[in-house]
């Protein structure tokens, strides 16, 4: 289209002020459709191609005005953004209050720090656990698409530790630094790549991303090495209340930070579903 | 007549004027400006918003074709789009009379 200098810059202009939104493409081409025909019609009655061009320009409007109430109309794939904010904002409440849930059934399942276990608590806190587990998973998945738009290759990756993570928290609840390692990767994956968008941001992503699964894998860790150490072969009745108390508090703690950051992202999900809808005051109706 | 002073009839005309034959959008303004003795004087840009909020609340469906080489979207009033157009029509009808009756002038237009 070098023929058409004055069109070439006002698409380009138009380029830089929708190239934010996912049909940009479709908007460009139905824009430069109406331009070029507009610019054969006034070439047709006579006019010359500067003046063909420049008028019409001035009839179809300034590029940041039109730019601006073409953004006022939603791109399609925000129907699926909306719904994708709608089931994150619910599945991360679910998420939040499984948090809750856990930290209040932890002490009663698989901690005598506190109380004796039973056998009913046991069951209780496994419940608990593996509904954590899941619904964790379930939020980082849709998490993972909804900044990705589709299912990609990080977002096959969080399926997998999700898969991996429910299965042995439903399987083997009581091996929670097994699961909820496995947890972890998904957790740093999914905010590794989400520190920018609207719901990871700011310390959620710090929390999620950075202190959590250090947390865990710490935690794991040092359990690994006190086992594999052999002190647990002769420990004292001292040593092991120090024992579940330090395994209590880690677990309160993390489940506590996991349940503040997904109480966030249920907040700020839900609200974005407000910010996209289109403003009134622009809609031409 | 500028823009501003269709802000809220927009939908109503275009839909009129997709009632007819599906039309990309430079045909939908053109028509515009033919039908209404050149009085409508539109941002032609502004029209896009509408045609889109339209296909988008399902009053419109929107297809791309072939046009010399360039890709063309033309538009087509759906079944809701129709619907939608009668009883704006009616209401439209409706408050034309009655400015009419308050003003003191004979209804327009004048229906038989």
């Amino acid at each position: 289209m070098a023929e058409y200098p004055l069109i070439d810059a006002y698409l380009a202009t138009m380029d830089r002020q929708l190239s934010h939104r996912r049909d940009a493409l479709e908007l460009r081409e139905e824009i430069a459709d109406h331009l070029l025909e507009s610019v054969a019609r006034f070439t047709s009655l006579g006019l010359d191609p500067h003046h063909a061009q420049r008028s019409t320009l001035d009839r179809f409007g300034e590029p940041h005005i039109v730019a601006a109430l073409l953004s006022t109309v939603p791109t399609k794939g925000i129907d699926m953004i909306n719904a994708l904010s709608r089931a994150i904002g619910v599945l991360s409440i679910l998420t939040a209050l499984s948090w809750v849930a856990a930290m209040v059934t932890f002490p009663i399942g698989f901690s005598d720090a506190l109380i004796p276990t039973t056998d009913s608590g046991a069951a209780i806190a496994s419940a608990t656990a593996a509904a954590a587990a899941l619904l964790t998973s379930l939020t980082l998945v849709a998490l993972n698409i909804r900044t990705a738009g589709r299912v990609d290759a990080l977002t096959s990756i969080v399926i997998v530790t999700g898969v991996l993570a429910s299965t042995v928290a439903g399987a083997m609840p009581w091996a929670v630094p097994i699961w909820l390692l496995v947890l972890a990767v998904g957790l740093a994956v999914t905010f590794a790549r989400d520190t920018r968008s609207p719901l990871g941001r700011g310390w959620v992503s710090i929390a999620l991303l950075i202190v959590a699964p250090l947390g865990i894998l710490l935690g794991g860790l040092a359990l690994v090495v006190y086992n594999g150490s052999g002190m647990f072969i002769t420990r004292t009745s001292q040593a092991l209340a120090r024992e579940a108390t330090a395994q209590l508090i880690t677990f309160e703690v993390l489940a506590a930070l996991l349940a503040s950051g997904f109480a966030v992202i249920a907040v700020r999900a839900l609200a974005s579903r407000s910010l996209a809808q289109p403003p009134e005051a622009f809609v031409p109706a | 007549m500028k823009g501003e002073s269709l802000k809220g009839h927009l939908d109503l005309l275009i839909l009129a004027v997709l009632a007819e034959a599906p039309r990309h959008g430079y045909a939908v303004i053109e028509e515009l400006r033919e039908r209404s003795g050149e009085v409508f004087d539109l941002g032609e840009g502004t029209v896009y918003p509408v045609l889109h909020r339209l296909e988008r609340a399902g009053l419109l469906s929107s297809e791309w074709g072939d046009a010399g080489g360039r890709r063309r979207r033309s538009y087509r009033i759906t079944a809701a789009g129709t619907a939608k157009l009668a009883v704006d029509r009616a209401n439209w009808n409706r408050f034309v009379s009655g400015v009419a009756a308050v003003i003191g002038r004979s209804p327009w237009p004048s229906t038989p």
